[in-house]
């Protein structure tokens, strides 16, 4: 069955396009709005594929049709948990760019300082050469 | 040439499959035990691991008349069938006769090391876990009938080998040599992967019986005979692989006696043994690997000559060894193949012998140099005794084994139509240097030498008598020449040319090989008697490329490779690494799908008209949060594409996720908010050369997205699950099929979902609050509320105490009348999710939005006020009553988180269903209510503190 959709295919697309460039950012803020719009595609993405719209899955009002052609249920309980673990998650950040404000007065994802510094580092390789006359 | 015999899939007998399974792994058991037992039994703890390969020893023994008569044992345990990935071994002459050399010295060697690692305390555990499992590696790896399994194997004892080289990484010369003999072996070893591989996939299948039996041709099969050969070379240290071996050399004695003399470094003589009956024909089998064996034989036995540190100069004769033995196992023929399985015998044993001798002379005298060496055998001379024994078997003189391989090498170059007199030459000469280096090491390590004080001190019999048994048994295998041609001769047999009926023997009257070998003998002793001039001699030679000084500038330009290629992708900034990640994602599935030929997709314009509205005013939110740098309106602008998402979902017919859609997308704007309090009011643009590549990923990614999505929903079928929930949720629960599948049909995917709740609260409360959770604050100031000397017409309990400016009368008015009733459809929602669309996470967020409403009016004191419980309390209780729940209906109907339906007459009211899932929506909503406090208690308190400093105020006032 086709069940593909322009409009909210195109509509996932561009949540998930603006989701991609925010969390590219050096602030912790916008990587979060990101974060939230990736779920929100994540979402919809979950019910595009569980098959069309429709009535709402009411066992107590199952049109008349064989098979009943309800939206399907299944996704929607996925996704429901879904969007409050995102909630939950989206929280958890916000914390942690708290803290980030706290301590260091801004929420800027600095630079991996050891990973800087890996190609600073004194060459040890030198070592595995020897001195000896061994053929 | 006749078709060959079907394999069998399973042992003949079931014993051999669980023989050898016991065996294997034992070998890991006893492993793990010696690493755990060391600390309390010091050096003794080698006797517990020579137990392992001694019950493997034994269990060869049990299988020699049937293999020696031809029934060889095969085990095979299916993985992947379809991937052709199985364990599957198989016990023939060639591994029985190498099975038996790894378990047998391997037991006696562990043995000898209780002796001489008694005087170390450190890493005692590591070393004799590290021997134990590669003794096992090592079995595997003879066992192997798979050419995958024997990779690993094979790379296995390459590991343990580095592991026990380069023993604590504290010695500099150690970690170098460890690391070269790493370098050098996998680096081949990747080779010798491809060479496999390439030989299963020409061959269609990928265990070794089945190659042998029928082997491929073509040109595919010359180029894996080379890669394998690179692999086989240097694991067996051949031209020009060969300098990692003297350097390995800085192990303790024991572990160059076991790796790198008698087993290890056989594994590559081994593989060519192995494949050479199928593949000897195939060139440039036979000339690489007379050529190679030839050369290494000659220039590891004449780098022997000028050695003056005894191990190094059994080193160099290993290499010379080596070489000989890979020219007789690679030649081809029967007779060869004889002797070179001989001399694998012999050269284990006497190889053996003489490196645990040299540990034992360090021991007593304290050096291995034999120019500080004087009266030895005086002092030790069972110790002389058995160094001599092996060193007659080194030069292959009678009765021992080493003279019934030579005799038997010999004759397999003088048998007509071998042509190759080259070798023979070459042989001879080797030969030759052997007799010369075997004089140089007895008369090195036991000879008096006037002027040398005598340091030797007199060695324990039990240290000096596994290597008496090692010795031993080499005579005893030489004065029964029957025996070990029927040990040696299964092998042989394996090869389908060059059949001449030749069998090992003491006496085989007067003849050409008798004559070479006294030609060997005497020219050894000449140029034993001018050891003197060598040093004349070799200076005189041509200076050829030192091997080490390419192997070592090989090693650093790996070194220095890697170092570049990680300073150039490891950067360190996060939005790079995103970027790449992204890029990757969108380009290489993204192209899959659009070359993937799926078929013309023809998707629908919409599912309705409005859903196309609300897509237009999702776009234009969208940019506007990717655009807008003001904090507040990107987060407000945030809001609206949650809303409109919200309506995209009610378009869609899912009604309960729009409903928790609109709470959640509330709530978290409050959350935002909250934070947004302590951050500046803008974030800095980014500048236009990083946000161009940014937008160019972005648009990928969207893309990409959006052609998955529409090749998902294409190919989209309606799922029979979904029927039968729709058919079976009245029973379960009530008509309302999206909270009977969150409550009853999945109730152990929510159950995990809400623990991630909670410990998402307790996440974010652990990273504000500095000291401990029930902190922030404290009730005592409104305690009094309760009694009567606060007037009550208060209308919130703590908003008084809120700065002044604050205060709004109205909102306190408004939330006084409001929080009431929104408690009541909190419960209504709770008690109608299992029919209309409702829940607990909807009830809970409604509560958390009361909570927040309460925060804002009456300040952050409030909240303690409407709940005097910590959050922790709040989110115990939710998991307690949904695990709870869960458990209960285990013992009731013998099913988790299975539940029942009660329908309760209220008389003139009408009648009420419960489902006892009730009580997991409850529990639900307490878990959302704790998470909403503990975030309104955390970043919506006035006292968190904002600073590094003021949070160690903070942090000592709690004390």
């Amino acid at each position: 069955m086709n069940a593909a959709n322009l409009t909210l295919s195109l509509v996932i697309g561009v949540l998930f396009g603006g989701g991609t460039y925010l969390i590219t950012q050096r602030a912790l803020l916008r990587v979060i709005l990101g974060f939230t719009l990736l779920g929100h595609a994540a979402n919809l993405i979950l019910l595009l594929a569980g098959g069309p719209a429709g009535p709402a899955p009411d066992a107590a009002h199952i049109p008349p049709d064989d098979p009943p052609r309800t939206a399907d249920p299944l996704p929607q309980a996925l996704a429901l948990t879904a969007v409050v673990i995102t909630f939950a998650v989206t929280a958890l950040l916000l914390a942690l760019a708290h803290r980030g404000v706290v301590l260091n007065g801004d929420d800027e994802v600095p630079d991996d300082v050891e990973d800087r510094q890996l190609g600073r580092r004194p060459m040890r390789e030198r070592e595995l050469e020897t001195g000896e006359e061994d053929l | 040439m006749p078709a060959p015999a079907p394999l069998p899939t399973t042992g003949w007998s079931g014993r051999g499959e669980l023989g050898v399974a016991v065996v294997l792994g034992l070998h890991v058991l006893i492993a793990a035990a010696c690493a755990v037992t060391a600390r309390y039994w010091g050096s003794r703890v080698f006797a517990l691991g020579a137990l392992a390969p001694a019950v493997g020893f034994g269990w060869l023994l049990t299988t020699i008349p049937d293999v020696l008569t031809g029934r060889e044992r095969y085990a095979l345990w299916q993985w992947a069938p379809t991937l052709q990935l199985q364990i599957s071994l198989r016990l023939d002459g060639l591994a029985l006769l190498l099975g038996l050399l790894v378990t047998g010295i391997g037991a006696l060697v562990l043995l000898y090391a209780t002796r001489y690692f008694q005087h170390r305390a450190h890493g005692l555990g590591r070393i004799a876990a590290v021997l134990v499992l590669f003794a096992g590696s090592m079995l595997a790896l003879v066992l192997a009938d798979n050419v995958l399994a024997l990779y690993v194997a094979w790379e296995l004892t390459t590991v343990c080998s580095f592991l026990l080289i380069g023993d604590d990484g504290q010695q500099r010369e150690e970690r170098r040599a460890a690391g070269r003999a790493l370098l050098v072996t996998t680096g081949a070893g990747f080779a010798l992967l491809l060479g496999l591989l390439l030989l299963a996939e020409v061959a269609g299948t990928y265990r070794i019986a089945r190659i042998l039996d029928d082997p491929p041709d073509g040109g595919w099969v010359t180029v894996a005979v080379i890669l394998i050969l690179i692999g086989a070379a240097a694991k067996s240290a051949q031209i020009p692989f060969q300098p990692w071996l003297p350097a390995a050399m800085v192990a303790p004695t024991p572990i160059s006696a076991y790796l790198h003399a008698a087993a290890m470094v056989k594994a590559g003589v081994y593989l060519v043994a192995r494949l050479a009956p199928a593949f000897a024909e195939v060139m440039p089998w036979r000339p690489v690997v007379l050529t190679v064996g030839v050369a290494t034989m000659l220039l590891g036995g004449w780098r022997a000559l000028t050695q003056t540190d005894l191990k190094r100069l059994l080193a160099f004769g290993t290499i010379a060894q080596l070489g000989f033995l890979l020219a007789l196992m690679g030649a081809g023929t029967q007779t060869a193949a004889l002797a070179g399985a001989t001399m694998l015998l012999a050269h284990a044993l006497f190889k053996a012998t003489l490196f645990l001798t040299v540990g034992i002379i360090d021991h007593g005298a304290g050096t291995r140099d034999l120019r500080q060496l004087s009266g030895v055998a005086r002092r030790a001379p069972l110790l002389a005794v058995t160094a001599a024994l092996a060193c007659v078997s080194m030069a292959g003189l009678p009765p021992t084994v080493g003279y019934l391989g030579k005799e038997a090498a010999f004759q397999a170059f003088l048998e007509p139509g071998t042509g190759h007199r080259w070798v023979l030459i070459g042989l001879v000469t080797g030969s030759t240097l052997t007799i010369a280096y075997t004089l140089r090491f007895w008369w090195g390590a036991f000879g008096n030498r006037p002027g040398v004080p005598v340091r030797m001190e007199r060695p324990p019999v039990s240290f000096v008598a596994p290597v008496a048994l090692i010795a031993a048994t080499g005579v005893a295998l030489g004065l029964a020449p029957a025996a070990t041609d029927a040990l040696t001769a299964r092998h042989a047999y394996t090869h389908p040319h060059g059949e001449t009926g030749y069998h090992l023997e003491l006496w085989h009257g007067l003849g050409a090989p008798l004559y070479l070998a006294l030609l060997t003998l005497v020219a050894g002793a000449v140029i034993h008697l001018l050891r003197d001039q060598i040093p004349t001699w070799r200076a005189r030679l041509p200076s050829v490329p030192r091997a080490t000084r390419i192997q070592d500038s090989l090693a650093v330009a790996v070194m220095v490779g890697a170092r570049a290629v990680t300073t150039r992708t490891q950067v360190g900034s996060l939005p790079t690494y995103l970027m790449v990640i992204l890029t990757v994602v969108a380009v290489g599935p993204g192209l899959t799908l659009v070359l993937g030929g799926e078929g013309p997709i023809e998707p629908r314009l919409w599912d309705s008209p409005p859903q196309a509205i609300l897509a237009i005013g999702v776009t234009i939110t969208v940019a506007g949060v990717v655009m807008v740098h003001r904090r507040l309106i990107a987060v407000l602008l945030l809001s609206a594409v949650g809303y409109l998402v919200a309506g995209l979902f009610v378009l869609h017919g899912a009604p309960d996720l729009a409903l928790v859609q609109v709470l959640v997308e509330t709530l978290t704007l409050l959350v935002f908010v909250l934070v947004l309090r302590r951050m500046p009011p803008g974030v800095r643009p980014t500048a236009p050369s990083l946000w161009a590549p940014r937008a160019v990923v972005a648009v990928l990614a969207g893309l990409f997205v959006t052609i998955a999505t529409l090749t998902v929903s294409a190919n989209h079928a309606p799922s029979p699950a979904t029927q039968d929930y729709l058919r079976l949720a009245p029973e379960a629960g009530g008509p309302n099929v999206v909270n009977v599948i969150v409550t009853e049909f999945r109730a152990l995917d929510t159950l995990g979902e809400i623990t991630v709740l909670a410990i998402a609260a307790t996440g974010v409360a652990s990273l504000i609050l500095v000291s401990h959770r029930t902190g922030g604050v404290p009730r005592r100031e409104t305690i009094a509320w309760r009694s009567d000397n606060i007037p009550r017409t208060r209308l919130l309990p703590a908003a008084h105490q809120q700065a002044p400016g604050r205060r709004t009368l109205l909102l306190e008015a408004i939330t006084r009348v409001i929080h009431p009733s929104m408690l009541v459809v909190a419960s209504y929602l709770l008690l109608v999710g299992l029919h209309r669309p409702g829940g607990g996470f909807a009830a809970g967020l409604v509560v958390g939005l009361g909570m927040v409403l309460r925060r804002l009016a009456g300040g952050s004191r409030e909240l303690w006020e409407i709940t005097p419980v910590p959050p922790g309390v709040l989110l115990g209780t939710g998991l307690f009553l949904t695990a709870g729940y869960g458990l209960a209906g285990l013992l009731w109907t013998g099913d988790p988180l299975s539940g029942a339906v009660y329908t309760v007459d209220l008389g003139p009211l009408g009648h009420l269903e419960l489902a006892t899932s009730l009580i997991f929506e409850a529990g639900i909503a307490v878990i959302v209510t704790g998470l909403v406090l503990d975030i309104l208690r955390t970043l919506g308190a006035y006292d968190v503190p904002t600073s590094p400093a003021e949070a160690v105020n903070a942090e000592r006032s709690a004390r």
